[in-house]
């Protein structure tokens, strides 16, 4: 099958007064239509750069696409004209952000915002837009969307904000969805039922999922893979059984035992020593190795590629995939 | 709390500040040394008439007495007899009030719509050769005196070039056009007067742009500030991320939120213009307001110059409200919260 989105060795650089600083170096993935990715990393570690790459949404005096490329539905996106990327955006390739507060125009009703995107990207008219918009609202399961459409964002809560951005992003038939942190925000029980809501809606769609996320219970709940990326690169990848179960890159393994568990006996939480690199100044080789406790002599002078180690697992680890 | 009962406490309030200018102004009018009535007939006249003339102007009597007379005549809408023309001021300020609101409109209208457009092009262009030349323009008009200003473009457009008129509303060999408004400008389109319409607003054009210019820069960073703010919040990146261009983020989803504080400072300015325009009426002598009150402060007329400090507090308070109230229109979130 050919896959929906291609990223191959992208680096984006960002430049500041004391230099270039590389925050995403070389990571390559590949997302395949229908398919639900995971992105979970540390903050910092590139996550949402990677997704604001894919939509063009990258700062634009400071950023820059270095070297690499984007490819979607076999198109070339990077060097695309800002032109281009509207005609894109909202309608192939969707974004929801992490605060929904924020997330929608204080000064204009729901309704005005959801159709809005509907007469620009479908060209119908006011009356046909209403219809769609009340339909979306309740797709996204918004209890009276009659209602709903006249009033203002401060009126809904959270939650509800996050519904709308959903039905937003969706309404106009995108492909692939980048939810970017689409849950932190809001309190545990909602939290599920926005995944549950984003995984249902987007199953049924056949829409594809790069969901950006910290935490790796929700990566467990609701996705089919997980890439892990630590400090601009991706470190490891692969089925979420196998990756969680079974990881393989000192990093994940660190990660896993960080996380509290409700069974078994109480013990002090394991946390990673040291502190995510300093992007203008990164270690050389492998960008983990003064946090690893495994690490040897070659970790320090080069950096591991990417390489497979069992059935669709890939790991950056000169310890796991190199030696074999 | 609904509109009509905000408005009746607006009014309420309104009372309590008339009654503390009256206070303000009539303390300061009788502690500056000089005699109303000693202007009045002159230097020659004898003690005799002097008393007599004191007498009829009620100065005779203690202070709080005074005082409490004038209020009971403002009461009665009786803002007092000015001295100087010995006609009732709030005649003599009617008969000027419209040639200031004119004067006041056209600069305003000026300064909200150039100041926006400047502050909109300063914020989109941020940082480059539109951004500067705009902001130096905003602080060449936040830091030029008026009265420089205006004596500049009057020796510039008037003298040199000669392409505007100078003084005055109208030509003098022109009529007046039918006083409907008083303002000329609306009063010649009403009554179809062409000759009258374009003269009248080539008059206008240098001390409206003059009087304006001040506004138009403090309204033109204002804008510029707030625009680059809403730009950086998140809404704005939902908008970009859902393929809204750019141009349609700006002026639809941006300029809207940062409208908010702006309108604040637009009302201000109003009342703020219609009060200041005293310079600028007396360099171009504008029949308005303005120059009959600083015809009036040479004249020691008390009466007059209270009334007109009456009137512009009054106009200042009003503006205020009209601003309140437009606010739940712009930010939704406001409404019912007054």
């Amino acid at each position: 099958m050919e896959p929906l989105l291609k990223i191959k060795d992208l680096h984006v650089d960002f430049l500041s007064y004391a230099g270039a600083a590389h925050a995403l170096n070389g990571i390559d993935f590949e997302l395949f239509p229908g398919e639900f990715l995971g992105l979970v990393g540390e903050s910092g570690s590139g996550k949402s750069l990677t997704a604001n790459s894919v939509l063009g949404l990258l700062p634009r005096k400071n950023a820059v696409i270095a070297k690499g490329s984007i490819l979607f539905e076999g198109e070339e996106l990077v060097g695309k004209s800002e032109r281009e990327y509207q005609a894109l955006r909202g309608k192939k390739i969707s974004m929801v952000f992490q605060e929904p507060m924020n997330a929608l125009n204080p000064a204009f009703k729901i309704g005005s915002q959801v159709t809005e995107i509907l007469k620009l990207h479908q060209g119908v008219t006011a009356k046909k837009a209403r219809t769609e918009a009340v339909r979306w609202l309740a797709r996204v399961r918004i209890p009276h969307p009659e209602e709903i459409m006249n009033v203002y964002p401060f009126e809904l809560s959270g939650g509800m904000r996050q519904r709308v951005l959903l039905a937003m992003a969706l309404s106009c038939g995108s492909k692939l969805l980048l939810a970017d942190e689409p849950t932190t925000a809001l309190d545990v029980s909602i939290q599920a039922q926005i995944l549950r809501l984003i995984r249902d809606t987007t199953d049924s769609l056949g829409t594809s999922v790069l969901l950006i996320t910290h935490d790796l219970a929700v990566v467990a709940q609701t996705c089919q893979r997980v890439a892990v990326m630590y400090s601009g690169n991706i470190v490891e990848s692969g089925p979420v059984s196998n990756v969680l179960r079974l990881p393989r890159h000192p990093y994940t393994k660190a990660l896993l035992q960080a996380l509290p568990h409700l069974d078994g006996p109480i013990k002090a939480l394991q946390s990673i020593p040291g502190t995510v690199p300093n992007l203008l100044t990164p270690p050389s080789g492998c960008r983990f190795h003064p946090r690893c406790s495994v690490a040897e002599k070659r970790c320090q002078a080069d950096r591991p590629k990417l390489l497979s180690v069992a059935e669709n697992h890939y790991v950056a680890c000169w310890r796991e995939s190199h030696h074999v | 709390m609904n509109t009509s009962k905000f408005v009746a406490k607006r009014l309420g309030q309104l009372v309590l500040v008339l009654l503390g200018v009256t206070l303000v102004t009539f303390l300061v009018s009788h502690v500056v040394p000089g005699d109303p009535a000693r202007m009045l007939i002159g230097q020659r006249a004898d003690e005799q008439t002097l008393a007599a003339m004191r007498q009829a102007l009620g100065l005779d009597k203690p202070v709080w007495i005074q005082y409490l007379n004038y209020l009971w005549g403002l009461i009665h809408g009786d803002l007092g007899t000015s001295i100087r023309t010995q006609r009732p001021v709030l005649n003599e300020l009617l008969s000027f009030f419209p040639a200031t609101v004119e004067l006041t409109l056209f600069a305003m209208g000026f300064a909200v719509s150039i100041g926006i457009l400047l502050g909109l092009l300063s914020a989109t262009f941020r940082d480059t050769l539109t951004d500067h030349a705009t902001r130096i323009l905003a602080i060449l008009g936040v830091s030029t005196p008026l009265f420089w200003l205006g004596l500049m473009a009057l020796l510039l457009f008037y003298k040199y070039l000669g392409w505007l008129p100078g003084s005055g509303r109208l030509d003098p060999l022109i009529n007046p056009p039918t006083h409907i408004t008083g303002l000329y400008v609306v009063d010649s389109l009403i009554s179809g007067d062409w000759i009258a319409l374009k003269s009248s607003i080539l008059h206008l054009v240098l001390p409206s742009l003059c009087l304006g210019y001040i506004q138009l820069a403090t309204i033109a960073r204002l804008v510029r500030a707030s625009m680059i703010e809403v730009l950086e919040l998140d809404y704005i990146k939902t908008a970009s991320a859902n393929g809204i261009p750019r141009s349609r983020i700006i002026y639809r989803h941006a300029l809207r939120n940062a409208l908010i504080p702006t309108v604040t400072i637009i009302g201000l300015t109003f009342g703020e213009l219609l009060g200041g325009a005293i310079l600028t009426e007396t360099i171009f002598a504008w029949p308005g307001m303005g120059k009959f009150v600083v015809d009036s402060i040479s004249f020691l007329d008390f009466p007059a110059i209270m009334g007109f400090t009456l009137v512009v507090a009054t106009v200042y308070v009003l503006i205020n409200m009209v601003v309140d109230l437009l606010y739940p229109l712009l930010d939704p979130q406001i409404k019912g919260v007054h």
